[in-house]
């Protein structure tokens, strides 16, 4: 009598049926670039490693800090001083040798993205600044690839899913940058692990072909999730342009 | 004459403020600046905020300089957060 075959890794999500086995196919099929693998990254990054994403990069110009250590759930005292990327890359390889994981110790630039970005089906955002999250929108834009943007400053977190064309962009959001006041900004602990969870489901609800859900704001002071539902702005400086391709 | 226009608030604005809404009454407003110039009069501590408040005028993401009426239905939440 022939061994039975042991279930899938996969097994218990399979199970889920708003996922099931045509949402684990599209995640095979995807690639994931995801840019900063700070608080937000290495979260995101650990989520859709292990739920068996096909392709992932990881790209951050950083060393891992003993400041980091806090609001992150990868990382070691023995990483600090290391590159991000690298450390992030090597732990994920050992969860999950399915998955093609690649490591970038550099820079995002306005000259380096569309590179960085090729062959792309989604991107997730784990910067820490404001410029860059505008130089990923204006690249997603023109490559049309969508992106989860994410941000957590205090006991907020923040998380937008975009489809170029489709959804408002980060710059409908906000057409003027904040400057940070405060440097280093505060950071709950547990907060970039939730934002990162629910930005990983904005980007799997995406991949699935559902629109996103509109503007999510996590407060983890009052744990209260909001949702401000939002469309384009018609005079938006990045998008509006697309509506005319 | 004054005019009463009632804005949604999220995030930090609805705890300070302590209610889902506000209604700010306004010599004649004209655009969405001036409804944000009324909230931070009211409440002077989110003054540093208004450049790069989210607003949403019925439904649509919209910028400050965006007129305003009485029956728009306006949403104000606080600006994009940027740690990671």
């Amino acid at each position: 009598m022939p061994t039975p075959k042991p279930p899938s890794r996969y097994h218990r999500q399979l199970l889920v049926k708003t996922f099931g086995e045509d949402g684990q196919r599209r995640l095979t099929a995807a690639h994931a670039v995801i840019i900063g693998c700070g608080g937000l990254g290495s979260h995101s990054a650990n989520t859709l490693v292990r739920m068996g994403i096909g392709t992932i990069d990881l790209i951050d110009h950083d060393t891992v800090d003993l400041t980091n250590l806090h609001r992150t759930a990868v990382y070691t005292e023995a990483d600090v001083g290391k590159p991000k990327s690298t450390v992030l890359a090597a732990r994920l390889r050992d969860v999950n040798r399915e998955v093609a994981i690649y490591d970038h110790h550099l820079t995002v630039t306005r000259d380096n993205i569309h590179t960085l970005l090729d062959d792309a089906t989604i991107i997730l955002d784990g910067t820490d600044s404001l410029p860059l999250r505008r130089t990923i929108n204006t690249a997603a834009i023109d490559l049309h690839i969508p992106w989860v943007y994410a941000g957590v400053t205090d006991t907020c977190g923040m998380i937008l899913g975009i489809i170029p064309g489709k959804t408002p962009c980060f710059h409908c959001l906000s057409h003027t940058l904040p400057k940070p006041t405060q440097t280093p900004l505060p950071i709950h602990g547990a907060l970039p692990a939730i934002t990162a969870a629910l930005q990983c489901v904005e980007a799997l609800h995406i991949l699935q072909g559902r629109l996103p859900t509109g503007l999510l704001i996590y407060d983890a002071d009052h744990q209260r999730c909001e949702t401000l539902h939002v469309t384009r702005n018609p005079r938006c400086p990045s998008c509006g342009r697309s509506t005319t391709r | 004459m004054t005019t009463p226009i009632t804005v949604r608030l999220y995030g930090r604005y609805k705890d300070t403020v302590g209610a889902d809404t506000l209604t700010l009454t306004l010599d004649t407003p004209r655009t969405i600046q001036d409804v944000l110039d009324a909230f931070t009069r009211r409440y002077p501590a989110f003054a540093k905020d208004t450049r790069h408040m989210m607003v949403t005028k019925n439904g649509i993401l919209t910028g400050h300089d965006a007129p305003v009426t009485p029956t728009d239905a306006l949403a104000i939440a606080p600006p994009v957060v940027s740690g990671g």
